[in-house]
């Protein structure tokens, strides 16, 4: 085969303009779709600090379990009288912290473990290697619960949970590209200038890996998201007064007769956010690292 | 293969170990005295007391976690100091409701993503596939807990065709257990199916790619039918070892949805012993689930070797 | 019997391969000789089908009678492997490591014919004999990684001839392989060729193999055949200047049947390198490399026609000189 990607016909004379055009039409679907979703994820958790609709857990005690389209409530009420719109922005708010919190650590953690493991002595890397798949087949909800039942259910305890299960998938998504990347020849060049393993690593092996932990950061806030509504939803995660998608939705389990379509708010919100992450990372990831993505469709 | 499957059984032994101690450490040493977490900081001294010899805290760490690891080998716990049950027959006899769930789940999931995957990476320059593709992205975003809160909703509220939780063992009553399996079974397998959906599409596009399946068509196999006969029995060695990490999201899915259907399994009694703060409960039952986890990674290790006629070789040139 | 006319590939817009006419008689082994990149692997595959779904092939390749084509993926299935039979450059990687060497072996047997059971079993153990593979009961049973590279191209080939096919297509079938090993296989292939009166199309990037095997050869470069003839007559008095070219880059080549004198020799290369695809000049291809460059090398030459069936493209013919 070819290489069709490097061929170059003359380009068409066209305006600048028309060009940008042209290269945003190209970009994926995904991208557009995840991006829009994680926009506006984001502007509703931030706007809640701004305005919401009623002051966090203001009571309508008269209204309780209002449907949706009550005035004054636009998605109704919930048993005890708080406005569904305000719940939902301030739980967006709280999975955005939890999330951005958790990712952040998780990747800087996992990020460094990786690339040590990929940088230490040949010998060490296998066992170590394996050290971190053990490490990847605990599942994050199991950690949380051991924690919670140490320290408390709560909202660190939520985040310290997804960062303890998020640090060994960074790192083992690290270490073989990093590995690939510290075998390059120009990369064993730098040895011969006297670069230091720690500076080579940082100089030259991250920025060649970080468009893959940029793809793999949108996919861990996906998955903090929903583990931080899981816990929310089995009373481990964050605690009343503070609302959050997961607890609203364990609130409507009992309300499946009564007023059924409350559950459909918070899992439709949880739903399009991970969602958003999770088009956002493969649309990311089509353009960042296209040989990869390529090899993934071809 | 015997020395594929002595170094796949000394794995399983030393993260077993690793594990237990990490656990039994962590959960001791952190955030202050297990007496004080149950009991709460103003419990008069003499209960105090009383629960620390009840669980043997006076003895050393290391006395404390041979004790426990003793209990685990030989069937004995202690007792849950809450609740008063003894935790090894209660773990026994919660292990149905979750086996019932994960079991169900797998063989729901697994040749489900089988198909789904295999049509979706034959067909993956085409529309069609991407049907496979928005039924996984969205299937993924869907946390199990919704899942089952929609699946109740409408056969169980709504319809009214089956129950909408509870749990019947198999042994009393096979049509009731079944009707009852059927939507937790279902809200679980979602978020599985879709996930080894994608991993089984792209283990088998790597395969198509590959100079055999070429050979295969060159010796008059239509596209479909390379990817059927080769791409599969290729693609499952991929497969086996992102198998073993499934394991987990499928046990931590189990608890989810134990919960939500009210089902006394592991995960019920896992969530139960936590809000109750009973970390000795929490302890054995996490190194239980890490233990079921592990064993299962054991078994497709060894599986591994025996699917690729590579490792079965080097393993016996070597042995 | 396979006669190439217009055929033209083209993949993003870019024409890839391009040739007006090329013939392989029933019976006959042809070569296809061109540097990496010239396009002589695409054509093989464009023949049957096996190019990537992007690639959209147009004119006509008619086999038997029938314009391939034409006919539909089913269709075409039924042809390869049953009437055209293919092996490939690096045998390790073109068998399935998963699979027995048996059930490879028989899976044209299996797919085109109506044999079954032991039937299969006793065709697949006399075809291993005739690609004189040692043992050849125990071997249905063995794995690829087993065998050696030799062995391995050995298997391909008994896997392609086993349904008795007219035509065998060989893309590079020994580079891949040790020095020793090579001359056995090419000598298995030309063998195997006149006891079954099995056409061969073979694609090299080595003239010096090419005169080992093949009667006639087509010299291909960008994707145009400019060259094609009797191997005596494109070897001994070549007239397009690439063929020159690529002869006086190779001055071991053997005269006669002497193969092993040449073999091991590695192909020197001629100066420049294939342009990357859409950047070859109009014109004549070539011109941006030759060294006999003249005016009227910017327009497309004509196919001319000397001797019996030797045809050049080339506005000033080299005329047997090597340069």
């Amino acid at each position: 085969m070819p290489d069709i990607a490097n061929t170059t016909t003359n380009p068409p004379v066209a305006s600048k303009s028309s060009q940008m055009w042209k290269r945003l039409r190209r970009l994926p679907i995904t991208l557009y779709i995840g991006g829009t979703l994680v926009s506006l994820f984001v502007l509703v958790a931030l706007g809640s600090f701004i305005w919401t609709p009623y002051p966090a857990n203001k009571l309508n005690l008269t209204n309780r379990l209002a449907p949706p389209g009550t005035p004054g409530f636009l998605l109704g009420t919930d048993r005890a009288g708080r406005d569904v719109v305000t719940e939902l922005m301030l739980g967006a708010r709280n999975s955005l912290y939890v999330s951005v919190v958790s990712t952040i650590v998780a990747m800087l953690v996992g990020a460094t473990i990786g690339l040590s493991i990929a940088g230490s002595k040949r010998f060490l890397q296998g066992p170590l290697t394996r050290l971190v798949d053990a490490g990847l087949a605990l599942p994050g909800i199991l950690t949380a619960l051991v924690l919670a039942a140490k320290i408390g259910a709560g909202n660190t305890t939520a985040t310290l949970a997804i960062i303890i299960w998020q640090i060994p998938i960074a790192a083992r998504v690290t270490i073989g590209p990093a590995r690939q990347i510290l075998a390059l020849d120009y990369v064993e060049a730098a040895y011969s200038y006297g670069r230091r393993k720690s500076y080579v690593l940082r100089r030259h092996v991250l920025p060649n890996i970080s468009p893959l932990l940029i793809v793999l950061s949108s996919i861990m806030f996906a998955a903090a998201i929903l583990i931080e509504a899981a816990l929310a939803f089995l009373s481990v995660g964050v605690q009343p007064p503070t609302s959050s998608w997961g607890r609203f939705l364990n609130e409507t389990q009992s309300l499946l007769e009564a007023a059924p379509y409350l559950m459909f708010f918070p899992g439709v919100a949880i739903v399009l956010t991970a969602l958003g992450f999770n088009l956002l990372g493969d649309g990311l990831r089509t353009v960042l690292d296209p040989q990869q993505a390529r090899s993934g469709l071809a | 293969m015997f020395k594929h499957t002595l170094r796949s059984l000394l794995t399983l032994a030393f993260t077993a170990l690793l594990g237990s101690i990490v656990v039994f450490v962590l959960l001791r040493q952190l955030g202050g005295d297990i007496v004080t977490v149950f009991l709460g900081r103003e419990a008069a001294p003499i209960d105090v007391s009383y629960m620390r010899e009840r669980l043997g805290l006076d003895s050393s760490l290391i006395v404390q976690y041979l004790d426990w690891l003793r209990g685990i080998l030989s069937g004995d716990l202690g007792q849950s100091y809450g609740m008063g049950y003894d935790i090894f027959d209660e773990i026994v006899r919660r292990l149905g409701p979750t086996l019932m769930l994960t079991v169900g789940g797998l063989i729901v999931s697994v040749p489900l993503s089988l198909v789904l995957g295999t049509y979706s990476a034959i067909n993956a320059k085409k529309v069609r596939s991407s049907f496979v593709d928005i039924f996984t992205q969205v299937g993924i975003a869907i946390p199990a807990f919704w899942a089952g809160l929609l699946l109740v909703l409408v056969f169980a509220v709504r319809l009214g065709w089956l129950p909408t939780g509870g749990y019947v063992p198999f042994t009393e009553d096979p049509v009731q257990a079944m009707r009852h399996a059927i939507l937790p079974v279902c809200a679980l397998s979602l978020g599985v199916t879709s996930v080894f959906t994608r991993y089984v599409r792209t283990a088998m596009i790597d395969v198509m790619n590959e100079d055999f399946m070429r050979s295969a068509m060159a010796r008059g196999r239509t596209r479909r039918g390379a990817a059927l006969v080769h791409g599969v029995r290729n693609a499952s060695i991929p497969l086996v070892t992102v198998a073993a990490l499934q394991f987990g999201q499928l046990i931590a899915g189990a608890v989810v949805v134990e919960n939500v259907f009210v089902l006394p399994g592991i995960g019920r009694l896992i969530v139960t012993a936590t809000l109750g703060r009973e970390v000795v409960v929490v302890q054995s039952l996490a190194l239980v689930i890490m233990f079921i986890i592990l064993i299962l990674n054991f078994f497709v290790d060894i599986a591994y070797g025996f699917l690729d006629p590579r490792i079965r070789d080097k393993e016996s040139s070597n042995a | 019997m396979l006669q190439l006319r217009d055929l033209s590939v083209v993949i993003d817009e870019h024409e890839i391969i391009r040739i007006d006419q090329l013939d392989l008689q029933s019976g006959s082994r042809l070569g296809l000789v061109g540097e990496s990149g010239s396009g002589k692997t695409m054509t093989a595959k464009a023949i049957a089908g096996l190019l990537p779904d992007e690639a959209k092939v147009s004119g006509s390749v008619m086999f038997d009678g029938r314009d391939l084509l034409e006919l539909s993926d089913r269709e075409l299935a039924k042809v390869r492997g049953n009437q055209i039979g293919f092996i490939f450059q690096d045998p390790a990687r073109s068998l399935n490591p998963m699979m027995r060497i048996g059930r490879q072996v028989s899976e044209a047997i299996r797919i085109h014919t109506d044999l079954k059971g032991d039937a299969v079993t006793e065709k697949v153990i006399d075809l291993l004999r005739q690609v004189q593979l040692p043992d050849p009961e125990s071997l249905l049973r063995r794995y690829p990684h087993q065998l050696s590279g030799g062995q391995q191209q050995r298997v391909m080939i008994a896997a392609a001839i086993s349904a008795d096919p007219e035509l065998l297509i060989a893309d590079e079938p020994t580079t891949a392989l040790d020095v020793t090993v090579q001359e056995e296989i090419l000598r298995l292939l030309i063998s195997l060729s006149e006891e079954r009166k099995m056409s061969l199309l073979f694609v090299s990037h080595d003239l010096g193999v090419i005169r080992f095997v093949c009667d006639r050869v087509a010299v291909i470069y960008g994707g145009n055949v400019v060259e094609s003839g009797r191997v005596e007559d494109v070897v001994y008095r070549p007239m397009h200047r690439y063929t020159a070219a690529l002869l006086a880059a190779n001055p071991g080549m053997p005269k006669d049947d002497n193969f092993s004198a040449y073999i091991g020799k590695r192909l020197q290369t001629i100066t420049g390198s294939v342009p990357a695809v859409g950047k070859f000049p109009s014109g004549c291809r070539f011109r941006n490399r030759c060294q006999f460059v003249t005016d009227a090398c910017s327009s497309t030459p004509p196919t001319v026609t000397r001797g019996v069936d030797h045809r050049y493209l080339c506005w000033n013919p080299a005329d047997g000189v090597q340069s």
